[in-house]
């Protein structure tokens, strides 16, 4: 297992998972790739390797999940094995989209969430039947509001719009108006029971119903078919269309490839990888629509392999993966709320897209504000010896030697820290910098304070924002 | 031959409590109840992970009538939680206990210390060294008091119980970690019966173990599960002056109750009704009100333990289950019809 295994592994770590310490990308590598591949395929055969009794234990309120849910949402991202079946979560979370700020429901939001990491594999039409008997969804899109002989057509619309098929492509319209409004006909009648008030013993879990009496069970022609059709019926036509094909696959390369064009934009603007996506169309349909069977595709592509910083990191990204680079909450404590107020003030509040299209994703990330606060944050845990993650590295590179060359200190940190790879000038610019301090002894009082700043300013350059 | 029949069944009482999330008549996450020589109850809340809601009060005093007598106590930020953590103030709170006096102890397991309280809420000493060294603490969850103002503490992450005068002078100390007879998973409920023997809630080993006043294994009961007499960690254990034994068995959400040999009795799974703060609190809003009259399955899920975390039995028959999640306490009373019958 050489450099190159390890690469390759952090690679997929970074786009698969939130990263990983070395050791666990030394570890998953021993195993082969497309064996690590199949194991985060399959999180319902491994454990997630979470003590999730003992967090519920101090965390009191994880209880039920009436509150603290963003608290747990992260706790699992940081800290579970199986990083694929959190990273599916967040990407339905912000594909999917529901917003708490709208639903005030914490309980009905984890239960969307849960349903995301149980269906954010399978089928895709399973999915979309979920989402749209799901509560959170069935609220904050109205289509509680959405009755026979005068629908709302909110649901209708972003399905087909946001959640499916996408506006257009190829310089073509994917639906019509009259379209949405026979998607919304059909979801009539599915809408959510009465809930019981928040007070005075808090909130319950929203719970979904269906009634017939407000169906719509009249005739309707969409997407060129005819029939009285139910909801199950329009997600059936909508999963065979090209047009789906052509979205998830889009929304797949913009995730775990390389940055994308905006959503709003697809309809006109073509694929980055035409190649690739065409790839991932036809393992739409040849798998029936089967998620996990797509990204087994992509993840084992050369185009995936070969795309190495091709994406600028999300602020949950960016966040997750530095506590879980220096190993920070592994148990619970408290304090949590500062990580949230993080990512938040990076431009990404979990339960809180700023809208049913989600996060923007790419540079639109990347502000004055919001570069500074991203750097900074990064920089005091990586600056932080006390982290079991950063003194990790720091023995790592005081085993290969009583003493380490400025460009070995360089090379040293990239490669801990993921085999990240800098331009040249940078690259130049970083040893000069270790040359000037003068620190060559790894058993020098002052050689981890030596490590430690040199990866503070290697996770300043430009470079430390691609994944 | 002579029959004994000593059937028992629970007749629900009521139901105290609402959400309160800063201070007042209410809870935020209790977490441990004790009473005091007048039967007023104590519940321990252990509050939010939102600084938003700090300082919350902590400690609420009140009556069987739902009454409230007072509060103490109040929640430190996470960046003051630490030893220099002012007087009187929590992070993660866990435990109460009332010594012969009337002092109300509070463990405190971030903060490894024991605050203690006079009547009126004052902070009149606190104690506690994180460490396993003898007398020394690591996330105390469970205190009660002996017959000889003793107090048991269940230090959790040393998987022992620790025995200390109200001083915090170390005496003793049993268990283990490990899962055998007198050995602890991270235990955390404790309760002393009326002969001074002491009960364990064994919380990763989903059972209750049962030691006399030295320490000595007495029995155990209790197996990981959903069927009768199996838990999903237990953490709350009472006993009442007739030897039966109640557990919170938490992540089941259902108490639990079992003769004094650990034979299963009976299941509860809860009757909450509107409590009187909770319908004070829902008459302030009409619309709330509507709410709960337009409700889908309100009675069927407002009912159920959810979190059920703490209990209590006084020596009126009175079964106090603390539910952690639905920030309320529901009453129960005991019934039992003794029948002592022989040959005509």
């Amino acid at each position: 297992m050489g450099d190159k295994d390890i690469a390759l592994m952090a690679h997929l770590m970074r786009r698969a998972g939130f990263g990983a310490q070395y050791e666990e990308l030394e570890a998953r590598a021993g195993k082969g790739y497309e064996e690590t591949v199949e194991e985060l395929l399959h999180p319902e055969n491994n454990s997630n390797r979470m003590d999730l009794d003992l967090g519920e234990r101090y965390f009191i309120e994880w209880n039920h999940f009436i509150r603290c849910v963003p608290e747990y949402t992260a706790f699992r991202m940081i800290n579970s094995y199986s990083q694929l079946q959190e990273k599916m979560m967040l990407f339905w979370h912000g594909i999917l989209c529901t917003a708490d700020s709208k639903t005030q429901s914490y309980v009905t939001s984890h239960a969307e969430l849960e349903m995301l990491r149980l269906k954010g594999m399978g089928s895709f039409k399973d999915l979309l039947v979920e989402i749209s008997k799901d509560p959170a969804m069935l609220y904050f899109l109205d289509n509680c509001l959405s009755h026979k002989g005068a629908i709302n057509e909110n649901y209708g619309r972003e399905l087909l719009e946001l959640f499916s098929m996408g506006v257009g492509m190829d310089g073509n319209f994917n639906y019509t108006e009259d379209d949405v409004k026979e998607c919304a006909r059909a979801f009539t009648g599915w809408t959510i029971s009465n809930g019981i008030p928040g007070q005075p013993y808090g909130r319950y879990p929203a719970s979904f119903a269906y009634n017939p009496d407000d169906h719509d069970d009249e005739e309707k022609t969409f997407l060129g078919h005819t029939g009285n059709f139910n909801g199950e019926d329009v997600i059936d036509i909508i999963c065979q269309q090209p047009a789906t094909a052509r979205f998830i696959s889009r929304h797949f390369y913009d995730y775990f490839v390389a940055d994308e064009a905006q959503v709003p934009s697809w309809m006109d603007t073509p694929p980055r990888d035409p190649e690739t996506i065409k790839m991932l169309e036809d393992e739409y349909f040849r798998s029936n629509y089967d998620i996990r069977s797509m990204l087994r595709v992509l993840f084992n592509s050369d185009a995936f392999k070969n795309a190495r910083f091709a994406r600028i990191k999300g602020p949950i990204e960016t966040v997750i993966g530095t506590l879980r680079l220096v190993g920070d909450w592994t148990t619970p404590k408290p304090g949590f709320e500062a990580i949230f107020e993080e990512m938040k003030h990076m431009g990404q509040e979990i339960l809180n897209p700023p809208s049913v299209e989600g996060w923007h994703t790419g540079k639109e990330w990347i502000d004055g504000g919001t570069l500074v606060r991203r750097i900074n944050f990064i920089a005091d845990h990586v600056g932080d010896v006390s982290f079991p993650g950063i003194q990790d590295i720091v023995q790592k590179l005081a085993s290969e030697g009583p003493t380490i060359s400025p460009q070995g200190l360089v090379d040293g940190c990239l490669k801990l820290l993921g085999h990240y790879e800098l331009t040249d000038e940078n690259h130049q610019s970083l040893v000069e910098h270790a040359r000037k301090s003068g620190v060559s002894s790894t058993d020098a009082q002052e050689f981890p304070k030596h490590v430690s700043e040199m990866l503070q300013m290697i996770v300043a350059t430009k470079e430390y924002l691609y994944a | 031959m002579v029959t004994e029949i000593a059937p028992i069944t629970f007749e629900y009482s009521h139901t105290i409590g609402r959400q309160e999330n800063r201070s007042g008549s209410g809870f935020f996450y209790p977490i441990a109840i004790t009473r005091d020589e007048e039967n007023q109850l104590y519940v321990l809340n252990r509050g939010s992970e939102t600084p938003a809601f700090f300082p919350c009060k902590r400690v609420t005093v009140f009556t069987v009538d739902e009454e409230l007598v007072r509060e103490f106590g109040t929640k430190v930020h996470p960046e003051e939680a630490d030893a220099s953590a002012p007087d009187g103030t929590f992070m993660w709170p866990t435990a109460i206990a009332l010594d012969k006096a009337g002092n109300a102890y509070v463990a405190d397991e971030w903060l490894n210390r024991i605050s203690v309280f006079d009547k009126d809420g004052e902070c009149v000493a606190k104690w506690g060294t994180l460490g396993d060294g003898d007398g020394e603490i690591n996330r105390p969850s469970g205190l009660a008091f002996d017959a000889d103002d003793n107090l048991y503490l269940v230090d959790s992450v040393n998987h022992r119980v620790q025995v200390f005068t109200k001083e915090g002078r170390f005496i003793s100390k049993f268990g283990r970690f490990g899962t055998g007879d007198g050995e602890f998973d991270h235990p955390w409920g404790i309760e002393i019966d009326g002969n001074g023997d002491v009960y364990v809630a064994d919380w990763r080993n989903d059972r209750i173990q049962k030691f006399d006043r030295d320490g000595r294994f007495l029995m155990k009961f209790g197996t990981s599960g959903q069927g009768d007499g199996e838990f999903n960690r237990p953490t709350g254990v009472a006993v009442d002056k007739d030897g039966i034994i109640y557990v919170t068995d938490f992540k089941n959400d259902r108490l639990q109750v079992f003769h004094a040999d650990g034979a299963f009795i009976t299941t509860l799974t809860g009757e909450a009704t509107l409590s009187k703060w909770g319908r004070e609190r829902v008459n302030l809003d009409p619309s709330m009100v509507r709410g709960r009259e337009r409700a889908q399955g309100l009675i069927e899920k407002e009912k159920l333990f959810h979190g059920p975390i703490a209990v209590d039995v006084d020596d009126e028959g009175r079964i106090f289950v603390v539910e952690c999640s639905r920030q309320r306490l529901q009453i129960f009373r005991k019934q039992t019809a003794n029948f002592s019958g022989g040959p005509l």
